[in-house]
């Protein structure tokens, strides 16, 4: 049920002009925040450009507005705002990041958006929607905080939601697994539109 | 439960998820400190009946759908046009919170 999706992330080693980097670049900016409007990925609008998305995957760590956590872009996406957005306090598991969002599981449930993955409610606020996966249970709607086991919805007894999923909507510490019937769907993404960022 | 006050509905409302109950969807108006999430969704209930919902989206952005609202007696629907209708019992309204049976419950 559990499935490993064979994929490893470096920092960049080169820029896209060839010289050696650290991956990462620092941007000062004198926005307070940002929102979900992509303004983050244009230095025109105070963030920072990207890097070319056909070979890099470009994550933008930023103060977000209305406390959201962060949001991605599928592939077949317009280019300029290719990438992942991600915020401050919920990057990674050191440095600015607080609990209950401090095990960087925002990168991995947002990377999952740009492999391709939907949220496991299949984004209706009812039983009609599919996250396009034949291996997780139908659910009504997204799962908060930490869950006590099972939550049942749309008739998916005994177990219920696989709210430990990374494409649920809960705390760090509470998501877990990918499936395999994911794993292919992100594997057909690195395979296909995403191949030029393999090494 | 006493009559609602449509005056007492009219502004945006988030979803406060912390703070739902079994039966029940908490809303707080959006000057409300909300803690981060991965989400949020909000509804406003503009006078004059005009409705602008704002849902989760499949990338984590907000989704932005405008329709209508109405109130009959203690039921609030939202007619999102395509989107359908949604109609909840209202538990409790005040400015300060509102609470909503969910359609399915």
């Amino acid at each position: 049920m559990v499935a490993d999706a064979r994929l490893q992330f470096k920092l960049a080693r080169k820029d896209p002009s060839g010289k050696a980097t650290s991956g990462i670049t620092r941007t000062r900016t004198t926005e307070a925040s940002f929102s979900d409007d992509d303004s983050v990925k244009s230095s025109s609008t105070g963030g920072a450009d990207p890097w070319p998305a056909d070979t890099y995957l470009n994550i933008w760590v930023c103060t977000l507005s209305d406390g959201l956590l962060g949001y991605a872009q599928f592939p077949g996406g317009p280019r300029p705002t290719d990438g992942v957005v991600i915020l401050n306090s919920a990057f990674g598991s050191a440095g600015t990041a607080t609990a209950p969002f401090d095990l960087g599981r925002t990168a991995t449930h947002e990377v999952g958006h740009w492999l391709n993955l939907r949220h496991i409610w299949g984004d209706t606020e009812d039983c009609t929607g599919s996250d396009l996966v034949s291996d997780t249970p139908n659910a009504a709607g997204p799962n908060f905080g930490k869950p006590e086991f099972p939550r049942v919805t749309c008739g998916n007894g005994p177990n219920g939601d696989m709210f430990m999923n990374y494409m649920d909507y809960v705390d760090d510490d509470s998501m877990l697994m990918f499936t395999p019937q994911q794993v292919v769907r992100m594997r057909a993404a690195i395979d296909g539109p995403r191949q030029g960022v393999k090494s | 439960m006493a009559a609602v006050d449509p005056a007492d509905l009219e502004q945006r409302w988030v979803h406060s998820h912390e703070e739902d109950t079994p039966s029940g969807q908490v809303f707080r108006p959006a000057s409300f400190p909300f803690p981060r999430a991965r989400g949020r969704r909000s509804f406003e209930l503009k006078p004059g009946g005009r409705l602008v919902a704002r849902d989760i989206g499949p990338d984590d952005r907000g989704v932005t759908t405008e329709g209508t609202w109405e109130l009959q007696g203690d039921e609030l629907r939202l007619h999102l046009g395509a989107g359908g209708a949604r109609v909840y019992r209202i538990e409790a309204a005040s400015r300060e919170r509102l609470v909503l049976r969910a359609p399915s419950a």
